[in-house]
C-alpha cells in the first residue's frame, strides 16, 4: 500500500510534503526537524504510526503540542481546541469536547479520505487498464497504418508501372498504327507499282501477241483448216443468214424484247406480291375496325381521355370503308392514307390492349370476389353443360374408335395383301400370266357359248325335223292304214297320239333333264382329271408353263369334244371360271411362298371344282 | 443402289449426253459411246491422239474430242458413224475448245489467247474473235443458248463483248470497272451478267444484257477477295464465296447483300444437324481375313452432338493460292439449298437452307471433299472425297456407299445423269455407274426382271 502511494500517486505525496513543508516552515514547530527527519527517513507511515505519535507528544511538551495542534486545526478551519477565553490574560483551557469533536471529525475525514483514496485507486486501475487497452489499440492501429501505408506505396508503384506500361502500349499502338498506315501506303504504292508494271508487261505482252498473231495468222498456214465429210444442216433447219443491218436491228429488237419480258415478269411478280400485301393490310384493317368498334363505346363512357381518338375514328371509318376501292390504285396519296389509317388503328389497338392489361392487373390486385359471386350460378350451369358435352364427346370418341378399329382391321387385311403383292415380285409375274390366261379362258368360254348356242339351235332344228318326220310318218301310216283298213281308224289315232307324246317327252329329256343327269357325270369325271394333274405338277417345279400345257390340252380336248357333243365340254369352261377365282385368291393370299403359288392356286381351284360339283 | 461393272477411262473424260440416252467416255485415243440403259457399246471412234477434252453437243448428236497437244479437234456424229470432222489449228495451237449452244459451231481458243476461232459445221464460214482474255471463266453462254458473253482484254482494260450466237454478231461491247477481270457468268434467266474481279480485290459487278451496269458490290478491301460465284437456278440469288471464309448472298432486286454465311470451325447452333462420317467397326476378327480389302473401310454417318468443332487446316501463308476461303458453291436445282466447301475446313460440306437463310446441315467426312454435285431433279447431293465411297445427302438423311469391286476404286469426281437416276463415278483410270432406285422405277425394274426370266 505504501509503495503504491509513493509510486503511483506522486501528487498526493507531494501534497503531504507540501503540507509538511508548509507546517515546518511556517510554524517552526519543535518537532518539525524531527518530523522532517522522519519524513526523510522514508519509513513507511503505517509501521511507525505509533512511534511517530508517541514521538510527537511527550510528557514535557503537551502544552506545546496542544497549541500546535490548535494552531494547525484552526488553520484547517476547525474550532479552536481551547475554550473561549473570557479575558485576555487568562490561560486558555483545553476544551475536551472540541478536542473530541475534532478528533471525531478528523477520523471521519480520515475514513472519507480512505474511501476516496480507494475509489481513486480503483478508478486509477480502471484507467490504467483502459490505458493499456488503448495503448495496444494504438499499437495495432499504428501497425495497420504502417501496412496500409506500405500497401499504398505498393499500389502506387504498381499504378505507376501500369501507367508506364500503358504509355508504352500507347506508344506501341501508335507505332503499330503508323506501321499499318505505312504498310497500307506501301501496299497501295506496291499496288500502283504492280498495276503499273502489269500494265507495262501487258503492253509488252500485247505487242508480242500482236507480233505472234501476225507471224502465225497472217502467214498462210495450210494446217489451219477444217476437214469435214459434208456440212450438216443447222439444228433449227434454217439456213444461215447474212449479217446485215437488218439482222442487227432484229438482234437489238430481240434483246430488248427479252429484257422487257424479264422486267414484265418481275413487275408482275411484284404486283402480285403487292396485291397480296394490300389484301393482308385491308383484312387487318377491317378486322381491327370490327374488333375495336364494339368496344369503343365502353371506353367513351368509361374514360374521358380516350374519347377524342375514339370519336374521331368513328367519324372516319365509314368514309374509309367506302374508299377501299381506291386502294387498288397504287398512287401515293392512297398509300399514305392507308398507312396512316392503319397506323392510327394500330395505335388505338395498342392503347386498348394496354388498357386491358391495366384492367387485368387491377382485377388481379382487387381480387375476384365480386365477379365470383355474380357468376357462380352461371359457372354451375356452364359446368353442367360442359360435363354433358364431355359425355357426348366421349361417346362419340368410343364409336369412332370402334369404327376405326373395324377400319384398321379391314385396312390391315388389305394392307397385307398389297404388301405381300409388293414384297413378292413373283406374284406380279404370276398375276400377269394369270391375267393372260384369264383372257384366253374368257375367249374360249365365248367360243363354247357360241358352240353351245349353235348346238342348241341344231338340237331344236333336229327336234323340228324329227317332229316333221314324225308327222310325215304319221301321215304316211295313216294313209297306209286308211288304205289297209277303214275300221281301225280310231285305234290308229290313239297310237299316233301316244307316239307323239312319247316323242315330245324324249325331247324334253334331252333338253331339260339332260343337265341334272350330266352334272354328276361330269363331276365324277372331271375332278379325277384335275387331281391327277395336280399330282403331276406337285413334284415337278411349279411352273406355270406346265399349267399352260395342261390348259392347252384341255382346250384341245374341249374343241374335239364340241364335235362329239359330250357333256364334258363344259368342264374347261368352268375351269376357266375357276381360274378367275384362282387369280383372285392369289391376289388376296396374304403370304405366299415363292414357288408354291401355282400349286396353291391349283389346290384352290380343285377344291372349288369339287365344291361346285358336289351339289 | 446398284453398280455397273468398271470401265476404263483416261483423264476423267466421261460425260452423259444432254438428252440422257448415251454415255461417252475416253480411254486414251478411243472414244466409246454407250447406251445408258444397257451400257452396251453403241459406237467406238478412234481419235488421232490421246483425248484431253470431251464434250457433247447440246442436241446430243455430235461429240467433240480435243487434243490440245496436237492442236486438233475431232468431231464425231452419233447418227452417222462414218461422218467425221477434223479441225486443225496448226501452229497457232489450241488451249480450249467448246461447243456453241446450237451444236453446230465450235469455239477454239488458240495458244496465248490470241484469238477464238468459231468453226461452223454447217457452212465453210470461219469467224475470229480477237483479244479473248485468259482468265478463270472468260466465256459464258446464256442458258437459252442465245447469247455469248466473252471477257476481253485490250489496252490493259477489261471489256465484255456480248455476241448473238445465231450469227455471231456483236451485240454489245462495254468496258468493265475491274482491275483484272477473273470471271463472268450469266444469270439463268439470261438477263444479268455477273462479273467478278481477280482475287486481289473483292469486286462483283452486275451488268444488264444491254450493257448497263446494274450494281457493284464490294464487301471489303485490302484482302484476298472473290473465290467462287454461283447463281441460284431461280436467278434470285447470287452467292459469292470469298477468301475470308464467308458466302455473301446478293438479292436480285437491289443487288445488295441479303445475308452472309460464315463458316466457323465450331458449330454451336442446336438447330444444325452435324453428320459425322465414322469408320464402321469391323464385325469380327474371324470374318475379316476372307475379304479384307473390300470390307475394311466401310463407314457410316453418325449424328454428332451439337457443340462440334471441325477439323481445320492451317494454310501456308507464304504460298500462292492458299487453301482458305469458300472454293466450292452449288445451289440445288430447286434453289432451296446451297452447298459450300470452305477450303480450310476441307472435310466438311455445309448445306444452307435458302428459305430460312441459315445453316441447315454440316457433313464432316473422313477425307477432304473432292467435289459435290446436286441431283438435277431432286434436292439430293452427291459427294466424293477421293476414297472408295460415294456419299449422298438429302433432307431426309445421308448415306455412305462403298463402291464394290476388286481393288480400290477411288472416286475423284462424279456426274449425275439428267434424270437423277444414275451417277457416274470417275476414278483416275476407271469409271462406273451407280444406279439409284426410286419408288416408281423399282416397279419397272421388277417388270423388266420378270420379262427376262
Amino acid at each position: 500500500m505504501g509503495d503504491w502511494m509513493t509510486v503511483t500517486d506522486p501528487g498526493l505525496s507531494s501534497e503531504s510534503k507540501n503540507i509538511s513543508q508548509y507546517t515546518s516552515e511556517t510554524k517552526m514547530s519543535p518537532s518539525s526537524l524531527y518530523l522532517q527527519k522522519v519524513l526523510c527517513s522514508s519509513i513507511p507511515l503505517s509501521k511507525n504510526v505509533h512511534s511517530f505519535f508517541s514521538a510527537f507528544c511527550t510528557e514535557e511538551n503537551i502544552e506545546q503540542s496542544i497549541s500546535y495542534l490548535d494552531q494547525e486545526l484552526t488553520t484547517f478551519g476547525f474550532p479552536s481546541l481551547y475554550e473561549e477565553s473570557k479575558g485576555k490574560e487568562t490561560k486558555r483551557e483545553l476544551n475536551i469536547v472540541a478536542v473530541l469533536n475534532c478528533m471525531n471529525e478528523l477520523l471521519i475525514r480520515q475514513r472519507k479520505n480512505l474511501l476516496a483514496q480507494e475509489n481513486v485507486e480503483t478508478q486509477n486501475l480502471k484507467l490504467g487498464s483502459d490505458m493499456d487497452h488503448l495503448q495496444s489499440c494504438y499499437a495495432k492501429l499504428k501497425e495497420q497504418l504502417e501496412t496500409s501505408r506500405r500497401e499504398m506505396i505498393g499500389l502506387q508503384e504498381r499504378d505507376r508501372q501500369l501507367q508506364c506500361k500503358n504509355r508504352n502500349l500507347h506508344q506501341l499502338l501508335k507505332n503499330e498504327k503508323d506501321e499499318v498506315q505505312k504498310l497500307q501506303n506501301i501496299i497501295a504504292s506496291r499496288a500502283t507499282q504492280y498495276n503499273h508494271d502489269m500494265k507495262r508487261k501487258e503492253r509488252e505482252y500485247n505487242k508480242l501477241k500482236e507480233r505472234l498473231h501476225q507471224l502465225v495468222m497472217n502467214k498462210k498456214d495450210k494446217r489451219i483448216a477444217m476437214e469435214v465429210l459434208n456440212y450438216v444442216g443447222r439444228a433449227d433447219g434454217k439456213r444461215g443468214s447474212w449479217r446485215t443491218d437488218k439482222s442487227e436491228a432484229r438482234n437489238e429488237d430481240e434483246m430488248y424484247k427479252i429484257l422487257l419480258n424479264d422486267y414484265e415478269y418481275r413487275q408482275k411478280q411484284i404486283l402480285m406480291e403487292n396485291a397480296e400485301l394490300k389484301k393482308v393490310l385491308q383484312q387487318m384493317k377491317k378486322e381491327m375496325i370490327s374488333l375495336l368498334s364494339p368496344q369503343k363505346q365502353k371506353p367513351i363512357e368509361k374514360a374521358d381521355d380516350s374519347t377524342g381518338t375514339g370519336i374521331s375514328d368513328v367519324e372516319e371509318d365509314p368514309g374509309e370503308l367506302s374508299r377501299e376501292s381506291i386502294w387498288d390504285l397504287s398512287c401515293e396519296t392512297v398509300r399514305e392514307q392507308l398507312t396512316n389509317s392503319i397506323r392510327k388503328q394500330w395505335r388505338i389497338l395498342k392503347s386498348h390492349v394496354e388498357k386491358l392489361d391495366n384492367q387485368v392487373s387491377k382485377v388481379h390486385l382487387e381480387g375476384f370476389n365480386d365477379e365470383d359471386v355474380i357468376s357462380r350460378q352461371d359457372h354451375e350451369e356452364e359446368t353442367e353443360k360442359l360435363e354433358l358435352e364431355i359425355q357426348q364427346c366421349k361417346e362419340m370418341i368410343k364409336t369412332q374408335q370402334q369404327l376405326l378399329q373395324v377400319n384398321q382391321q379391314l385396312a390391315t387385311t388389305c394392307d397385307d395383301d398389297t404388301t405381300s403383292l409388293l414384297q413378292d415380285c413373283y406374284l406380279l409375274e404370276e398375276k400377269e400370266r394369270l391375267k393372260e390366261e384369264w383372257s384366253l379362258f374368257k375367249e374360249q368360254k365365248k367360243n363354247f357359248e357360241k358352240e353351245r348356242r349353235s348346238f342348241t339351235e341344231a338340237a331344236i332344228r333336229l327336234g323340228l325335223e324329227r317332229k316333221a318326220f314324225e308327222e310325215e310318218r304319221a301321215s304316211w301310216l295313216k294313209q297306209q292304214f286308211l288304205n289297209m283298213t277303214t275300221f281301225d281308224h280310231q285305234n290308229s289315232e290313239n297310237v299316233r297320239l301316244f307316239s307323239a307324246f312319247s316323242g315330245s317327252s324324249d325331247r324334253d329329256n334331252l333338253t331339260v333333264h339332260s343337265r341334272p343327269r350330266q352334272k354328276p357325270y361330269r363331276v365324277s369325271n372331271g375332278s379325277p382329271i384335275c387331281t391327277s394333274k395336280l399330282t403331276k405338277s406337285l413334284p415337278a417345279s411349279p411352273s406355270t408353263s406346265d399349267f399352260c400345257q395342261t390348259r392347252s390340252c384341255v382346250s384341245e380336248h374341249s374343241s374335239i369334244s364340241v364335235l362329239n357333243m359330250t357333256p364334258e365340254e363344259t368342264r374347261p369352261n368352268q375351269v376357266g371360271g375357276e381360274c378367275a377365282n384362282q387369280k383372285w385368291s392369289v391376289a388376296s393370299r396374304p403370304a405366299s411362298q415363292d414357288g408354291c403359288c401355282s400349286e396353291c392356286s391349283w389346290t384352290s381351284t380343285n377344291s372349288h371344282v369339287e365344291k361346285d360339283g358336289l351339289p | 443402289m446398284n453398280f455397273s461393272e468398271v470401265f476404263k477411262l483416261t483423264s476423267q473424260l466421261c460425260k452423259f449426253s444432254p438428252d440422257g440416252k448415251y454415255l461417252a467416255s475416253c480411254a486414251q485415243y478411243r472414244l466409246v459411246v454407250r447406251e445408258v440403259r444397257s451400257l452396251q457399246v453403241l459406237q467406238l471412234f478412234t481419235c488421232l491422239d490421246q483425248v484431253q477434252h470431251l464434250e457433247w453437243s447440246a442436241d446430243s448428236l455430235f461429240i467433240l474430242c480435243a487434243m490440245y497437244k496436237r492442236g486438233l479437234v475431232q468431231v464425231w456424229s452419233l447418227e452417222q458413224p462414218e461422218w467425221h470432222c477434223r479441225i486443225d489449228e496448226g501452229s497457232a495451237g489450241l488451249v480450249a475448245s467448246c461447243w456453241s449452244p446450237d451444236g453446230r459451231h465450235i469455239l477454239n481458243t488458240t495458244e496465248f489467247h490470241l484469238r477464238i476461232t468459231v468453226w461452223s459445221l454447217c457452212t465453210k464460214s470461219v469467224s475470229y474473235i480477237k483479244y479473248p482474255k485468259a482468265c478463270q471463266q472468260g466465256i459464258s453462254f446464256s442458258r437459252d443458248g442465245r447469247y455469248l458473253a466473252l471477257a476481253e482484254r485490250r489496252d490493259c482494260k477489261d471489256y465484255v463483248s456480248i455476241f448473238v450466237c445465231s450469227d455471231w454478231q456483236l451485240l454489245r461491247h462495254f468496258d468493265t470497272d475491274t482491275q483484272d477481270l477473273a470471271g463472268i457468268e450469266w444469270a439463268p434467266n439470261g438477263c444479268v451478267l455477273a462479273v467478278w474481279d481477280t482475287c486481289l480485290e473483292y469486286k462483283v459487278l452486275l451488268y444488264s444484257l444491254d450493257g448497263r451496269q446494274l450494281a457493284a458490290y464490294c464487301a471489303y478491301e485490302w484482302s484476298l477477295g472473290v473465290k467462287s460465284v454461283a447463281w441460284s437456278p431461280s436467278s434470285q440469288f447470287l452467292a459469292v464465296g470469298s477468301y475470308d471464309g464467308k458466302v455473301r448472298i446478293l438479292n436480285h432486286v437491289t443487288w445488295k447483300m441479303l445475308t452472309e454465311f460464315a463458316h466457323p470451325a465450331a458449330i454451336s447452333d442446336p438447330r444444325v444437324v452435324v453428320y459425322k462420317e465414322a469408320e464402321k467397326s469391323p464385325r469380327g476378327a474371324l470374318g475379316r481375313p476372307a475379304c479384307p480389302s473390300f470390307r475394311a473401310a466401310e463407314s457410316k454417318y453418325e449424328i454428332a452432338a451439337v457443340p462440334v468443332s471441325l477439323q481445320t487446316l492451317k494454310p501456308a501463308a507464304d504460298r500462292a493460292n492458299p487453301k482458305i476461303g469458300v472454293g466450292l458453291l452449288a445451289f440445288s436445282p430447286d434453289s432451296y439449298f446451297l452447298a459450300t466447301r470452305n477450303d480450310n475446313v476441307p472435310n466438311a460440306v455445309w448445306v444452307w437452307d435458302m428459305q430460312k437463310l441459315r445453316l441447315f446441315v454440316v457433313l464432316e467426312q473422313l477425307g477432304p471433299v473432292r467435289s459435290f454435285q446436286w441431283d438435277p431433279q431432286r434436292p439430293r447431293l452427291a459427294i466424293c472425297s477421293g476414297g472408295s465411297k460415294v456419299y449422298l445427302w438429302s433432307p431426309a438423311g445421308c448415306v455412305s456407299v462403298q463402291v464394290p469391286g476388286e481393288g480400290d476404286f477411288q472416286v475423284l469426281s462424279l456426274c449425275w445423269h439428267v434424270t437423277g437416276a444414275s451417277l457416274a463415278l470417275l476414278s483416275k483410270d476407271h469409271f462406273c455407274l451407280c444406279f439409284l432406285e426410286t419408288e416408281d422405277e423399282a416397279d419397272g425394274a421388277i417388270g423388266q426382271l420378270g420379262a427376262h426370266t
